[in-house]
């Protein structure tokens, strides 16, 4: 018994200990300017005088913003589509990937995961894209259906943002580790109930994944939900503000308008509007195995 | 842990307390004449220089190369390999600095050029490490931010200070104090455009060369890019980004006039005919004559090398791009077509009433606030110099001789010709007639001569940032391209979302300073453009201009 | 491990249901090849050939112009094309960035790591969820508002103010360390990776606790049970965070562009590819002027051949570094599959 005691209280300074440099890295480098933004989320800021309090007035100045409803629409429709079109395809092309032979499964892991410098995604997706010289109106107009607009269609550009999703990513590397975990005899043991291919995914397969698919699914919500670099880069928010995100609109603010302030306020909100949703997605979507 | 919280807590308190440090502190002594200065031993040479400025190496310095190489030293390197540019750098940086014992002069780097320039800049003035000067953008947001030191009391004693162009000197003026200095490249928006094709289709202006009439309006501009628009060879007759649609047509309209209600200073300009007209002219250029080629994907650089691939006719430029241009690659279009001969200049067309919407404007020099008073006078000193005078005359020769020694042009005739302030031809080997095309030297002249309209800010008016203000215009243009919208919607939308975030202020004595500033546009419009006083500007002073 | 069992592989309907497995991954395969054909191609074309239509994936004239712009042999120092960025050799940023890559991951792994397993297996339930969202809490906010904090923070660390202050009532200041243009100022920030705490995280939770409790009960230390046992099995997700560590510190350019900015002898390549791929594919305000050496570029007609022989450039040390962590998880698929 006191043996189990002691163990416990090792357990736990070993937990400390183990923890301690992550805890101060991510003090210090982490929290702390985000603290200090929350702290200039009440002020104005200047980035030479001495900031003036000015209570929730930025608050009240992102609340009365039409754009702030416009850029968080245009953010969560992006979450959706690039949650809803891209996020399971890594989960079963790595699937799949496993039934291959092991010298194919070297090769087309190099070949599907093939890692592109994002400049040259972006610069290739741009070019597919063009209205006048893209590959996709050629192929359009080569099987005579009318050519589209894509990025200067307001109503497409955003899907246009999140088509190449589905074929340049990386996470599928994260599947394909998680999935050498699950043990040969659950598959054996399923064959046995003459279980089918699918039905062994099914019941197999992503049970064993739910963990590593809760953990990408939190992390696919707060990267879509803070994108920023794709449109930004690829039409500047354009056209009107179709794309335009939340990330984008608090980048504008901070160093275009030099509105600190207001862009803080910006983020505070969207900190809580992801907080509430992750913690959502936690309720329904529980990690742990035995759920 | 807690130690530690408590630690910094009780740093951010005495942040709050501690005094503000000058990067030199400051030993009053006799002023020592550049003579007396010399005789100095080293060490109280060193002593005495107490007066530190930062000199961006890519706007007034020149940093020397970062290795020596095989050579002794890098001065060696720069000596023997033939790097005279840094050399008059240096030679610049040592007269200066003799000239002004107590000034220490320190070259160093910093980025002014790319998108993150803000936030560097943020950065940078927030940690006392920002060079003493740098290009002052989005004003006049930056200003009321701080960002800037006031000039006025040294521009005040400075004689040249009228030889500004008007509207830079306007640009950086708030309520009377200014803020900023004209740099280098005076410049504005112009038209640059194939020469060969207008001389293929017959398009002449009023001297007999190929090319559109200086004093072409936007009609005529339509006209001319359909007439040049071949979709059989690819070609455009105008390509660009959504945001040059804002001039066509928008000539002499404000996007926002003063509120009629009086309850803020501004409202978004919704009803005026000219701003509906614009709108749907921009959609029929796109849309229904397809002469202009445009897209929010494509970048300003890219459509500039569209425009070098033969692809288009016409392309808005930044004027001292064209003659720069000219310089440093005179065989872009082939061996058989001169550059000379294949681009051409214009200004940027007219509104139907005769008003040009030309604003002739420059790179505005701001500088630290945080600078002691010694070293701000300082800083403006080797601007001054920098961008004017001994110094600026020295590289003007530097570059010159390079050229003569290599047997080129060399581009710092652009850079004379794009002179903010009177340039003295008498340093450049050749006139800048016998080197330019006619078309770039009568473009500049225009340029150089269009009046500056006055701006709210000079007359104590707070005016929405001119970025998100375009950004919006920008993004309204771009929905009337590319989308169906009503176009009288579409202006509701916008004024919707305008007034309630760039347009959401009042400031104190707004209707008296209001009816200043109107009178001063009246009266700069009845000086410089009579047709469109009459015609256009008064009617409509009337109706949309309303003061409370 | 695969799902259709390696005996029953040759029968009939297992053979349809690897076939049509094949010929998807197949079609993805090539999807994939795609881009970085255009890029390899476009890096050898003319710039006029760029924009080419119909698109063709051979150059017509290959040249290498591209490349040899980036070898600094167009642009000797002194020139009036004075490019900023070519000031040092190209090797020198490659091995900037190969020296902030190799930090990087050396602290990121380690900490990151030890953080995941004690949160997952040995901390009370109550503070190991706390301690969650205290480490994944900051993905939450989006980074570009913490720049200016940041930066105050490692320009005198621990003071985040403008300035250091005083020791009170004396003249003294208080002792900082200023971290600005070294590469501990862009190292230091990403020893902890919120993502890679997901990742780890994620993955130990899969590992089942008898594991732990059997080396307990054997007597080994925690340190033991995570050397000895954890780790080893942790093998191919090790792989996979050192790899997404090693691509994010070597793709990060606003951390280094504004820490080493006034040292250019640190700066690493993503910085050099930042500065020239900026004026083809951002936004420049359409009135003003433009970067010098922008406009050099643009009047001697590079564009997206350059950029695309940069980014071959940038990807090769990715891709280098892929085919490595791809033998560390294919290390994992052998040991799990000898022991089925």
């Amino acid at each position: 018994m006191a043996a189990a005691v002691s163990g416990i209280g090792y357990k736990r300074a070993a937990a400390w200990a183990f923890s301690a440099p992550a805890i101060l890295c991510q003090f210090f480098f982490g929290w702390f300017p985000v603290l200090f933004a929350f702290y200039v989320g009440f002020q104005r800021y200047y980035f030479v005088k001495q900031p003036e309090f000015v209570g929730l007035r930025n608050l009240q100045s992102v609340a009365a913003d039409p754009l702030t409803v416009t850029v968080f629409q245009n953010t969560i429709y992006y979450s959706i589509l690039s949650i809803g079109l891209t996020f399971i395809v890594p989960i079963f092309v790595s699937i799949l990937l496993m039934e291959m032979s092991r010298k194919t499964i070297r090769w087309m892991m190099l070949l599907w995961f093939i890692p592109v410098a994002s400049t040259a995604g972006i610069a290739i997706w741009k070019y597919l894209y063009n209205p006048q010289l893209g590959l996709l109106n050629g192929i359009l107009k080569g099987i005579g259906l009318p050519a589209l607009k894509w990025l200067d269609d307001p109503a497409l550009a955003m899907l246009c943002l999140v088509l190449p999703g589905l074929i340049l990513f990386g996470p599928g590397l994260i599947y394909i580790a998680a999935l050498q975990n699950v043990p040969e005899e659950l598959y054996e043991a399923a064959e046995l109930e003459g279980a089918g291919f699918l039905r062994k995914v099914r019941t197999v397969t992503l049970p064993r994944l739910r963990p590593v698919i809760a953990m990408m699914l939190i992390f696919s919500i707060i990267g879509s939900m803070q994108v920023f670099e794709l449109p930004f880069i690829m039409t500047g928010g354009g056209p009107g503000y179709a794309t335009t995100t939340v990330v984008m609109y608090i980048y504008n603010l901070a160093f275009l308008s030099y509105d600190l302030g207001k862009a803080t306020a910006l983020a505070i909100v969207l900190f809580f509007v992801i907080m509430t949703i992750i913690v959502l997605q936690r309720k329904f979507f529980r990690e742990d195995l035995d759920t | 842990m807690r130690t530690l919280l408590l630690l910094i807590a009780t740093g951010m308190l005495l942040a709050g307390c501690s005094r503000p440090k000058s990067a030199v502190g400051s030993a009053p002594g006799k002023e020592l004449t550049p003579e007396q200065y010399q005789l100095l031993s080293d060490k109280d040479k060193i002593a005495y220089k107490n007066v530190l400025i930062r000199v961006p190496e890519t706007w007034g310095g020149a940093l020397l190369p970062p290795h020596k190489g095989p050579y002794d030293s890098t001065i060696d390197k720069a000596v023997h390999g033939g790097d005279i540019r840094t050399l008059m750098g240096l030679y610049n940086q040592a007269l200066f600095e003799l000239r002004h014992p107590r000034v220490k002069v320190e070259y160093i780097p910093f980025d002014m050029w790319s998108p993150t320039f803000p936030s560097v800049l943020a950065v940078a003035i927030s940690s006392n490490r920002a060079p003493s000067y740098y290009i002052a953008r989005d004003l006049p947001a930056t200003i009321e931010k701080g960002m800037y030191a006031d000039l006025t009391d040294l521009m005040k004693q400075w004689d040249q200070y009228l030889l500004q162009p008007e509207g830079s000197r306007r640009q950086g003026t708030v309520n009377g104090r200014i803020y900023t200095l004209a740099g280098n490249e005076l410049g504005a928006e112009v038209i640059r455009f194939r020469k060969d094709w207008f001389k293929e289709a017959g398009i002449f202006n009023e001297y007999g060369e190929p090319g559109p009439r200086t004093d072409w309006t936007w009609d005529d501009f339509r006209a001319i890019a359909k007439k040049l628009s071949d979709p059989s060879r690819k070609r455009y007759g105008y390509c660009g980004e959504m945001g040059d649609f804002k001039s066509t047509g928008g000539t002499g309209v404000d996007y926002y006039i003063p509120d009629p209600a009086g309850k803020k200073t501004w409202v978004f300009n919704q009803d005026d005919p000219l701003i509906l007209q614009a709108l749907q002219r921009s959609r029929d250029i796109v849309n229904k004559d397809k002469s202009v080629n445009t897209s929010v994907s494509t970048t300003w650089y890219e459509w500039h090398q569209e425009f070098d691939a033969g692809h288009a006719a016409m392309i808005q430029s930044f004027a001292p791009h064209v003659p720069n241009e000219f310089l440093r690659s005179p065989r872009k279009f082939g061996e058989d077509k001169p550059y000379g001969d294949t681009v051409g200049m214009a200004p940027l067309p007219r509104g139907s009433s005769g008003l040009s919407g030309m604003e002739a404007i420059t790179n505005p020099v701001g500088f630290d606030p945080t600078l002691s008073k010694e070293q701000l006078a300082a800083a403006f000193e080797w601007c001054k110099d920098w961008f004017y005078g001994d110094a600026f005359a020295n590289r003007v020769r530097q570059a010159n001789a390079d050229a003569r020694a290599k047997g080129n042009v060399s581009t710092v005739y652009s850079e004379v010709l794009a002179l903010p302030y009177k340039p003295n031809e008498q340093m450049l080997d050749k006139p800048l007639a016998e080197v330019f095309p006619k078309d770039y030297l009568r473009t500049y002249n225009i340029i150089r001569k269009s009046p500056a309209k006055p701006l709210p800010r000079e007359f104590g008016l707070k005016e929405p940032g001119k970025r998100d203000m375009d950004r919006a215009m920008i993004a309204m243009y771009a929905e009337a391209i590319t989308t169906q919208i009503d176009l009288k919607a579409l202006l509701a939308k916008t004024a919707n979302l305008v007034n309630a975030t760039q347009l959401n202020f009042r400031g104190k004595d707004d209707a008296a300073n209001m009816q200043r500033y109107l009178d001063a546009r009246s009266e700069y419009y009845r000086k410089n453009y009579p047709r469109f006083f009459s015609t256009a500007w008064q009617p409509r002073l009337t109706k949309f201009y309303v003061v409370r | 491990m695969p799902i259709v069992p390696q005996v029953g592989r040759r029968s009939p309907r297992a053979r349809l249901t690897l076939g049509s497995i094949a010929v998807f991954l197949w079609i993805g395969v090539l999807l994939h090849l795609f881009p970085v054909a255009w890029m390899i191609s476009a890096s050898f074309k003319p710039t006029r050939e760029i924009f080419d239509q119909p698109f063709n994936l051979i150059p017509k004239e290959p040249t290498t112009a591209s490349y040899g712009l980036l070898a600094n042999t167009v642009t000797p120092p002194g020139t009036d094309l004075n490019i900023d960025v070519f000031r040092y050799p190209l090797y020198t940023y490659l091995l900037n960035s190969l020296v902030l890559a190799a930090l990087t991951v050396l602290i990121q792994v380690p900490i990151t790591a030890m953080a995941a397993y004690a949160v997952s297996k040995l901390h009370a339930p109550r503070s190991a969820k706390l301690l969650f969202f205290f480490f994944i809490g900051t993905l939450m906010i989006p980074g570009q508002i913490a720049i200016v904090p940041r930066f105050l923070l490692l320009s005198h660390f621990p003071w985040p103010t403008r300035a250091v202050p005083d020791i009170p009532f004396t003249d003294l200041m208080f002792p900082s360390l200023s971290f600005v243009g070294t590469y501990w100022g862009v190292v230091l920030p990403a020893a902890f990776s919120a993502f890679n705490f997901l990742l780890f995280k994620g993955f130990f939770d899969t590992l089942p606790v008898d594991l732990i409790e059997a080396a307990r009960i054997d007597g080994a230390s925690e340190l033991t049970t995570l050397r000895k046992i954890m780790l080893p099995l942790a093998r191919p997700v090790i792989a996979v965070t050192t790899y997404f560590a090693f691509t994010s510190a070597w793709n990060d350019f606003l951390g280094p562009w504004i820490m080493l900015m006034t040292n250019q002898a640190k700066w690493p390549l993503s910085v050099v590819i930042y500065k020239l791929q900026f004026f083809l594919t951002s936004w420049q305000p359409s009135q003003g002027s433009m970067d010098p050496a922008a406009q050099a570029l643009l009047s001697s007609g590079v564009g997206y051949n350059a950029l695309m022989a940069l980014a071959v450039v940038e990807s090769i040390p990715m891709f280098l570094a892929f085919v490595i962590f791809r033998e560390q998880l294919m290390k994992g698929i052998q040991i799990a599959g000898l022991k089925g």
